[in-house]
């Protein structure tokens, strides 16, 4: 039988887990933003 | 509900906490994150003269980041290895990891992922001889200063304190491709500026390093060595920020700005060597204050000239 502690430690643990992934996956995709405009900016194709 | 199963002894268990991303940026120390920018900048913009204006604001900004992010991993990775000295001391015992809001194993990850990024995104952006700098960097910050010389000789922060001055060398080679005069003048201020500035915190916090035992100036040699120490660095510096302006790398503002700062220095050094009280920290405050004065007033000093001489 699980404690409402225990209930609201899971609760808070799977919180925290989802803003983890969700941070990590923004940045992600800054860092392939990032390197896409790198590429870009260094082929220096305004001339 | 996830598909991952985890263990429910573990979540419940207090040791067991996954941090915030306010505590990830904490661990990267962005008060000194900031003061590196800074200087990098400094480093950066007092060579545009050199070269002239052909470099890409874009990939400089790009560039200034994978600075910062290249210094705040060194903190990172500074955090995990001291973690349980931090614990001891009063003034770090609330860092991210001491007080159990990151896993020590978490932040080595963060550590080294955030090492790598930095210096594959300056080497990317500007060019490879910077990104090898800032690999020494780190390097030097988080393995010569943290593990070998902290808690194992009275001299870590008079050599540790070259990490912090490498900045302006990085910014330097961002501009112009190659290390010029100009980056080691300001290498050499903040390699001087260093030990006044950490031996007058010694002294406020004494008490934290001796309990953490590390071999701070005031513990293995007494306040009033320390004291000394404090007043024949500050003499040393002296010249060192007069440099720029006896190779003519700035003019007159720099001249009256500088002269200003270093009375104030050496009063106040004189006041730590008097041991007057309360003169320590008067003195911790002050040089943080001088330092950002004197490189703001190398790039103001850069833009008058520019201004003068119709460059801008």
């Amino acid at each position: 039988m699980k404690s409402d502690k225990e209930d609201e430690y899971i609760k808070a643990f799977y919180e925290n887990r989802k803003t983890k992934n969700f941070t990590i996956l923004g940045i992600i995709i800054f860092l392939v933003v990032l390197f896409f405009f790198i590429t870009i900016l260094r082929m220096d194709i305004t001339g | 509900m996830p598909s991952i199963a985890v263990n429910t002894k573990d979540i419940t268990n207090d040791n067991y906490n996954l941090g915030s991303p306010y505590d990830y940026l904490n661990l990267m120390k962005p008060r000194v994150m900031s003061l590196v920018v800074f200087t990098a900048f400094v480093g950066y913009y007092s060579a545009i003269p050199l070269v002239g204006y052909t470099i890409n604001p874009i990939l400089s900004m790009i560039g200034i980041f994978a600075i910062a992010l290249g210094a705040g991993a060194s903190g990172v990775l500074n955090q995990w290895y001291d973690s349980d000295i931090d614990l001891l001391m009063d003034r770090t015992k609330n860092r991210p990891i001491p007080s159990g809001k990151v896993q020590p194993s978490e932040a080595l990850s963060f550590g080294i992922i955030t090492s790598i990024l930095s210096v594959i995104i300056l080497g990317l952006s500007i060019n490879w001889l910077a990104a090898s700098l800032l690999t020494f960097t780190i390097f030097f910050y988080s393995v010569v200063y943290t593990i070998w010389l902290k808690r194992h000789t009275v001299h870590n922060i008079v050599i540790g304190g070259a990490a912090g001055a490498f900045p302006p060398i990085i910014g330097h080679i961002c501009a112009t491709g190659s290390i010029g005069l100009e980056a080691l003048i300001l290498f050499l201020i903040i390699f001087m500026w260093t030990p006044p500035h950490f031996w007058a915190l010694a002294l406020v916090n004494k008490s934290d390093y001796k309990a953490a035992k590390i071999p701070m100036l005031p513990i293995v040699y007494g306040d009033m060595t320390t004291r000394k120490n404090i007043f024949i660095y500050s003499l040393l510096l002296m010249p060192c920020v007069y440099l720029p302006l006896i190779l003519n790398h700035t003019g007159i503002f720099y001249a009256i700005v500088v002269t200003v700062l270093n009375v104030e220095f050496i009063r106040r050094s004189v006041s730590i060597l008097k041991v007057n009280e309360g003169s320590e920290k008067g003195l911790f405050v002050y040089s943080i204050i001088y330092l950002s004065i004197i490189f703001s007033s190398i790039c103001f000093d850069k833009l008058i000239n520019n201004f003068i001489t119709g460059q801008i």
